[in-house]
């Protein structure tokens, strides 16, 4: 009967060994790597977020305290979004029910087949809810109401400034980020301009722009005059104020997009190119096949944020022209602005509750973008 | 966790020995355009005249709205941090009714001291502090819009200032007629969707004998007065005495107009004076050319101008309320506003001022300003004020920028100020 | 990684003197008067006297160049303070935050987690409230509020005679501190950083990492050693991003540093305002003053830094 060792079942080091020897699981080691970040948002900013949410289930007009702060549930959003006061008859309200939800059912029946790429449904629905929001808020006088009027202004103004800022800074920025790639001696300076225009503070950037489209002594008009032409009443004019409103927007966010192509342009591996080179492909080919595929992170990155803030856009139109002739240029921020100032903070509430779907909706969507690669 | 326990403890028992025998600390509230340089040396004389007391100030952003913003976060916390508030004259109304002010009556000696003591101010900033027949603040000093003319270019064609507003277009007419320069404005005024837009309104409309609310309570924009206001600016734009892109003018760009020598009249505020005069750090055009007179009327009817200024008000959740009140009485006090008035260039609340030797030595032109300020009204009282004049500002904006008629502006101005004020 | 005919180091544009050549020039040159150009006029306009800016017609260089403008701002307020501070809060926000979001990138990006896009999409959704609204429960949370549970505990032991317990655990006043700037600056920087540094995570190729694990890396090890290092363009990016984000703020700061000795760049340019007047001049000076280090600063990461970590990069 000899006596052998006994036989003790192999046992997987603890949590804590394993941690020194950076051995852990995928699971474990994310938790550990993700949490100082969740922390830190969740304690930063938790708290806000849920009150803002339970702020917009109550009625709380701060001077109106006689009234109390009632829970009133989704009143607020039944005032915005329609349903109160309706003044246009049922049947053509509901006809344009219909025909809306006509108009979004075939792209989202493509998107899910996957005939449409992401893209195109976002974009045509955007199109789609473009012509709604025209139909709905910028009808002439504000005799027709469905829902808050001034809700359905503001969201249209947004809607605006969404497609044609994000379009716009796109479209200036990738050339700006190309060209500030290219190597020439002026290169540091090239880079210096592109970054300059968002280091701006937003405000002072609206300020200064205002002042340049200044009827009187403003130095677009002066440019104008001396090319011969009648320049405009810039920030007097709803449409020029909105076209001015617009160039400031793009001026500023496309060297924003522009910093970020920049950091993708810089992370495209060379020997790429020089292997195209050598297989005979032309500038342009180079560009498409191998510059833009790879830059996709980078412009979804860029997207995501780019239409985060033009959602939430408020500094600059109420910068130059506090709301624009009129409320032409009151913004969806704008809006939660002039509420906040009102006091009326309840529906503040609700209307951010409403920009955080709008904004929750597109970063959903851009983000199945990413992660499909 | 035996640590942390301790300390927070020890640190309790210090806190309470500290308080035992320590001075009152009082927070003054004031904005970053409201000279702290001056304010400053005020309070260290109040600290050394009451030993026990000591006030400091705390300086916030430079526009009313962003003060405002500021301070409805902190009320709205309900924090004690601040004691004493300098606020606009057009907060009062709303900050009695969301409970951000403290009710001031009952600090008083009695009923008749505060009337006598009410009395000796501008009847003007006092209605606007008193809400619901409550007081809700003190006058620090006050500011109304006011006819500012060339006095050359009048000489020189031997007008007098105008008593009503045709009689301005016409002088305006042959001012600009006559001198020939392209750059001439004959009127200006404010036309952007700012606050003092709400006065570019209200001053004619009073002085055509209407007003905004009449005596039941019912809106009175969308009547025969409020018709001839808007064909008067109507006509001041086809005429061409108006610049074409007034609705982008803000306060200061009247100003700045004004003082290059381009304007022969115009609405605007009391700071502007000593811009003209030269104690501003622009160069000016303008300087001894400068008349202030009331502003003009429709015929038969008074001349009326909006009252501006600041106000003193109390935190109703600070902990020291007899000192903070002890604090605002030496704020408005006699020797105080005079010494805002002469180093600090802000017009008196207090009409005794306006014949005091100091002040008319430092500033003359109170004197003139005198016969304006004693006529200046206050805005819309109402807590549902910033509805109001979000509304007025933004539709006079839209008319003035062509997006709409005279008829309505004043129509969407009369079924909105009745929606809001139905709430 | 040798090459038959002597490429320059970078761009698939080379710079052949053709039409293409010409043309990447004339953008550059576009551009950089795009960029530049309504700084230069902001810089032109701080040395003018204040009276120049309504000369019909306008004046685009100054008439009498001035430097008094520089000069009043100085005077005027601290702004060398101001300066400081807003140096001090935004270093400090953008190492922490990008510290975190390289973290919470390459975990997002290389580790196989169940629900990896609904935890960058709950990161990204702090982003979509505006500020504003969330500015009085963030007062409230830095004013010292309390604790919910704990400090209900607490209360409770309190009550029931454990007299040294304090009565409620709040959290600490934090308000005219640096720190009532950096926590809310992180949280606030860190969507967009941690997207943008998952993003270029992605970007390296996985086969690099197993090279490295294989030469007996650990994890972490390879993080530090291989990828970082490649994703420098994406972390000095967010980088950038997050230091500008923290400098040019400017409602936290209004509202948490009140104190004058605390006040950040963006809101001491604002106390030169009067309630109605605006001189641009010496605001001209002061937004120049404030933009500079911004400048200056990224300069500088762009230049040396990417270039010198990307020159010695692994490839192939």
């Amino acid at each position: 009967m000899a006596r052998s060792a006994p036989h003790l079942p192999y046992r997987r080091p603890g949590f804590w060994r394993r941690l020194r020897r950076g051995n852990l699981s995928d699971a474990q080691l994310g938790v550990l790597l993700l949490l100082p970040a969740l922390l830190t948002l969740a304690a930063v900013m938790l708290y806000p977020m849920v009150s803002v949410v339970w702020q917009s289930l109550h009625f709380n007009r701060l001077n109106q305290p006689f009234r109390g702060t009632p829970f009133i549930g989704v009143q607020n959003f039944r005032h915005m979004l329609g349903g109160e006061g309706l003044i246009w008859s049922p049947s053509k309200l509901l006809w344009l029910r219909l025909l809306g939800m006509a108009s979004l059912a075939p792209l989202l029946w493509a998107a899910r087949r996957r005939r449409l790429g992401p893209v195109w449904a976002a974009f045509l629905a955007a199109a789609v809810l473009v012509v709604f929001a025209g139909l709905l808020g910028l009808h002439p006088a504000e005799g027709g109401r469905w829902g808050d009027a001034r809700f359905w202004n503001s969201f249209s103004i947004t809607l605006l400034i969404i497609v044609v800022s994000v379009a716009g800074s796109f479209l200036v920025g990738l050339p700006l980020a190309l060209l500030a790639n290219v190597p020439s001696r002026l290169r540091w300076l090239g880079r210096v301009s592109l970054l300059l225009p968002w280091a701006m503070p937003r405000v002072f950037a609206g300020l200064t722009f205002a002042w340049l489209f200044q009827g009187q002594y403003g130095v677009v008009n002066d440019v104008l005059a001396r090319l011969g032409i009648h320049g405009p009443l810039w920030l007097a004019r709803v449409a020029p104020a909105i076209a001015a409103v617009n160039i400031t927007i793009v001026w500023k966010t496309s060297s924003f997009v522009g910093l970020i192509l920049l950091a993708g342009l810089q992370s495209i591996d060379e020997s790429l190119y020089e292997a195209a080179v050598v297989d005979g492909a032309s500038a342009w080919q180079r560009f498409w096949r191998i510059t833009l595929p790879l830059l996709r992170p980078s412009i979804a990155v860029a997207l995501i944020f780019r239409t985060l803030t033009a959602i939430q856009t408020f500094d600059i139109p109420f910068a130059m022209t506090r709301g624009g002739p009129g409320r032409s240029l009151e913004t969806l921020g704008a809006y939660i602005y002039n509420s906040t100032l009102a006091l009326n903070i309840g529906y503040a509430g609700a209307l951010s509750v409403v920009l955080f779907v709008l904004s929750l909706t597109i970063t959903v969507f851009y983000l199945r973008w990413i992660y499909t690669e | 966790m035996r640590r942390p326990l301790n300390i927070l403890v020890t640190l309790a028992f210090a806190v309470l020995l500290a308080s035992a025998g320590a001075q009152v600390n009082l927070k003054v509230f004031i904005g970053g355009q409201q000279r702290p340089d001056v304010i400053g040396p005020l309070l260290e004389q109040f600290n050394a005249q009451n030993p026990g007391i000591h006030a400091t100030f705390e300086v916030g952003g430079a526009t009313s709205d962003v003060q405002q913003q500021y301070l409805s976060t902190v009320l709205t916390s309900k924090s004690s941090a601040i004691d004493v508030m300098l606020i606009d004259v057009i907060r009062p109304a709303q900050y009695a009714a969301s409970g951000w002010a403290e009710p001031l009556d009952g600090y008083f000696a009695s009923k008749d001291a505060e009337k006598t003591y009410l009395a000796s101010f501008l009847s003007g900033p006092v209605s606007a502090d008193t809400v619901d027949g409550k007081l809700y603040a003190i006058p620090a000093f006050t500011d109304a819009q006011f006819l500012y003319y060339r006095k050359d270019l009048l000489d020189k064609y031997g007008f007098q200032p105008p008593k009503t507003w045709e009689e301005l277009k016409n002088q305006a007419l042959t001012i600009m007629k006559g001198e020939n320069n392209p750059n001439l404005q004959g009127f200006n005024y404010q036309g952007a969707a700012i606050e003092g837009t709400n006065c570019t309104l209200l001053e004619p409309l009073w002085s055509a004998g209407g007003n905004w609310r009449d005596a039941n309570g019912n809106i009175t924009i969308d009547t025969p007065a409020g018709k001839q206001v808007m064909d008067w600016y109507d006509e001041t734009l086809s005429s061409g005495i108006t610049i074409q892109d007034i609705a982008s003018v803000a306060t200061d760009d009247s100003r700045k107009m004004f003082q290059a020598g381009n304007v022969v009249f115009m609405l605007n505020w009391g700071y502007a004076w000593a811009h003209f005069q030269g104690n501003g750090p622009d160069k000016t055009n303008v300087k001894g050319n400068v008349g202030v007179a009331p502003l003009p009327a429709f015929a038969g009817h008074q001349s009326a101008t909006c009252v501006g200024g600041w106000q003193w008000a109390m935190n109703p959740y600070s902990a020291n309320k007899q000192d903070a009140f002890k604090l605002m009485r030496f704020l408005s006090s006699v020797d105080t506003e005079r010494t805002l008035a002469v180093q600090a260039s802000n017009i008196p609340a207090r009409k005794a001022l306006y014949k005091d030797p100091a002040v008319l030595k430092a500033a003359p032109q109170y004197e003139q300003f005198y016969d304006v300020i004693v006529n200046a009204r206050p805005r819309p009282v109402t807590p549902l004020y910033p509805d109001v004049s979000d509304l007025i500002r933004t539709t006079m904006n839209a008319f003035f920028a062509r997006s709409m008629t005279g008829a309505q502006a004043l129509q969407k101005m009369q079924t909105g100020l009745e929606d809001i004020l139905s709430q | 990684m040798t090459s038959a005919a002597p490429v320059p180091a970078r761009r698939p544009r080379r710079p052949r003197r053709g039409f293409g050549y010409l043309a990447a020039r004339l953008g550059l040159l576009l551009m950089i008067v795009n960029g530049l150009f309504p700084a230069v006029w902001l810089l032109l306009t701080s040395l003018k006297r204040e009276d120049e800016l309504t000369h019909i017609p306008i004046t685009y260089l100054p008439d009498h160049a001035t430097v008094l403008n520089y000069l009043e701002v100085f005077r005027q307020n601290p702004f060398a303070r101001f300066l400081l501070n807003s140096a001090v809060v935004s270093v400090v926000a953008t190492l922490v935050c990008v510290l975190f979001a390289a973290l919470a990138g390459y975990a997002l990006a290389r580790l196989q987690l169940r629900g990896r896009r609904a935890i960058l999409t709950a990161i990204v959704m702090t982003s979509m409230f505006p500020a504003l609204v969330m500015l009085v429960p963030l007062y409230r949370l830095f004013v010292g509020v309390q604790v919910p549970g704990l400090s209900g505990l607490f209360g409770y032991l309190h009550a029931m005679g454990w007299g040294f317990m304090p009565q409620a655990v709040t959290t600490p006043n934090l308000l005219n501190t640096y720190w009532a700037l950096i926590i809310p600056y992180v949280a606030l920087s860190l969507p967009i950083t941690t997207l943008i540094l998952t993003s270029f995570f992605q970007l390296i190729p996985e086969d690099l990492e197993a090279a490295a694990t294989v030469d007996g890396a650990t994890r972490v090890g390879a993080l530090f050693r291989v990828v970082a290092p490649l994703s420098a363009p994406g972390m000095v990016t967010a980088g950038i991003i997050a230091f500008v984000n923290s400098w040019n703020e400017f409602l936290l700061a209004l509202t948490f540093n009140t104190a004058m000795n605390m006040r950040t760049v963006p809101v001491g340019i604002t106390l030169y305002q009067g309630q109605f007047a605006f001189p641009w001049a010496v605001i001209s000076a002061a937004i120049t003053i404030g933009i500079v280090p911004l400048v200056l600063l990224i300069l500088f990461f762009q230049q040396r830094i990417i270039s010198g970590l990307t020159a010695g990069g692994v490839k192939g």
